[in-house]
């Protein structure tokens, strides 16, 4: 029994959304460029997948949290590209959510619309190169200004920073006051001031641009400060919440796609005149990979349901984090093994995941800083 | 008079909450520098918020977890105070 099975709704956006998939993403992998990337991305607008969360005000279908996970588990299943999907997820959760949470309404009118559709991207700029796992250690200054701030500091590690339009930016407000003097940011490629760096090179996940962004005197209005002054610490956990606890709903979707294509490798591949599903060492991973979907799967619905029910979720959300995380890279390894040679060619599903699977164990804060904010919330 | 009586039962549960979450057992005074003891972290002050949602039936939206709700004990009672009254 499937605890939490689609409903109709569900269903018909999930196949909505896997028949999008199957007609828009082929197989071209290592040669995606910033244009190809952008066309890629106004597609998901267009297919409404980074409208889930907004309202139909702003141009988006308010689906549940549950309903929204759905459709991006969906996503992962038929998209072969993890990079593209983590973007995707990492809109909505790291950029969509803060800006529905804490910008006001002129805010949200202004930005969200062409963000949602996909004429224009957006990112969320917390990492700097010396404050990864300790994120709320970053350096970079909002000072006031006759005319509101002026911010100077270097962004890192920013997904889609190579591309975006917009960057939600934390910055010092006031330093004396540690976390509690952080403050959030819009700041826009038009700004004076603002650099958004070129993509770094990296292992996997080749479709998610990565980048610096850089502030050098960057002055900006007071109507650019997303909430309260002050309120950046809490703008980081609320983000860091959604996003620990469902940026990985696609990667779900993927390991259900990483078991259909192993256990139907093991059933057609024969050695020693029987296929290879036969021999346990086979049929054990297959074993291991089954569990790994069935139980990332149940913390992540269950996540969602208790989100759709306005519930604060800290340790829930550290733990999706930590086992989806881990999960994807021990399955994509699996499969690599299932594989054999085959699956160590580049280009091949196998490759890819493997690749793609390595940084989900570091993004969005490591597993080790995730144990740690499971053991102190116990 | 009332008013003051209903704030200072207020305050003994944020003060008994904070002494014994954060402040390993010490006495809590009301007007307590809560920010620079550093008693209040990313994760201290998301437990604080949940207690307070929880015991006083209110709802603490994000936006209102400033440095001018969170200084001290009283700060965090006016707020309640506050929300309380809005709620009605």
């Amino acid at each position: 029994m499937d605890l939490f099975a689609p409903d109709d709704v569900q269903l018909a956006l999930r196949q909505k959304i896997r028949d999008f998939a199957v007609e828009t993403f082929v197989d071209d992998r290592g040669n995606v460029s910033e244009q190809d990337l952008r066309k890629l991305w106004k597609s998901c607008g267009d297919a409404g997948l980074l409208g889930l969360l907004a309202p139909k005000s702003l141009g988006g279908s308010a689906r549940t949290i549950h309903t929204c996970i759905h459709a991006l588990e969906a996503l992962g299943e038929d998209c072969p590209e993890n990079g593209l999907t983590l973007a995707v997820n990492g809109f909505l959760w790291a950029v969509c959510t803060p800006l529905l949470t804490f910008a006001s309404e002129d805010q949200k009118t202004r930005y969200l619309p062409e963000l949602i559709s996909g004429e224009k991207i957006g990112c969320f700029a917390l990492s700097e190169m010396d404050s990864g796992s300790d994120a709320l250690a970053l350096q970079a200054t909002a000072q006031t200004t006759e005319a509101g701030y002026v911010l100077n500091g270097e962004k890192a590690w920013v997904g889609m920073a190579p591309l975006a339009d917009m960057a939600i930016v934390l910055a010092k407000t006031d330093p004396s006051k540690g976390p509690w003097g952080l403050s959030a940011f819009i700041v826009e490629r038009t700004d004076a001031g603002v650099t958004f760096g070129r993509p770094m090179e990296k292992t996997g996940l080749e479709t998610s641009f990565f980048g610096e962004i850089h502030l050098k005197d960057c002055h900006i209005s007071p109507d650019r400060r997303l909430g309260p002054e002050g309120a950046g610490q809490s703008l980081f956990s609320s983000t860091m919440e959604w996003e620990r606890a469902f940026i990985f709903a696609s990667h779900v979707g993927t390991m259900a796609r990483q078991l259909t294509e192993c256990t139907n490798h093991a059933r057609s591949r024969e050695t020693y005149g029987k296929p290879i599903i036969g021999y346990q060492s086979v049929s054990n991973r297959l074993a291991d990979m089954r569990v790994r979907l069935e139980t990332s799967r149940l913390l992540l619905h269950r996540a969602a349901i208790l989100k759709d029910q306005g519930q604060t979720i800290p340790q829930e959300s550290a733990m999706n984090k930590l086992h989806i995380s881990e999960a994807f890279a021990a399955s994509s390894l699996d499969a690599l093994r299932i594989f054999g040679a085959r699956g160590y060619l580049a280009g091949t599903n196998q490759d890819q995941d493997f690749r793609d699977s390595a940084g989900g164990v570091i993004y969005s804060g490591t597993s080790d800083i995730q144990r740690q904010i499971i053991s102190r919330l116990l | 008079m009332e008013h003051q009586q209903s704030d200072k039962a207020q305050l003994v549960p944020i003060t008994s909450y904070l002494s014994k979450s954060c402040f390993d057992g010490e006495t809590v005074d009301p007007t307590q520098d809560l920010i620079m003891s550093g008693a209040l972290d990313s994760l201290a002050v998301m437990q604080f918020t949940a207690f307070l949602e929880t015991h006083f039936a209110i709802k603490i939206p994000a936006q209102d977890i400033t440095i001018a709700v969170f200084e001290t004990p009283l700060t965090v009672s006016n707020y309640i105070t506050q929300r309380q009254k809005e709620a009605v």
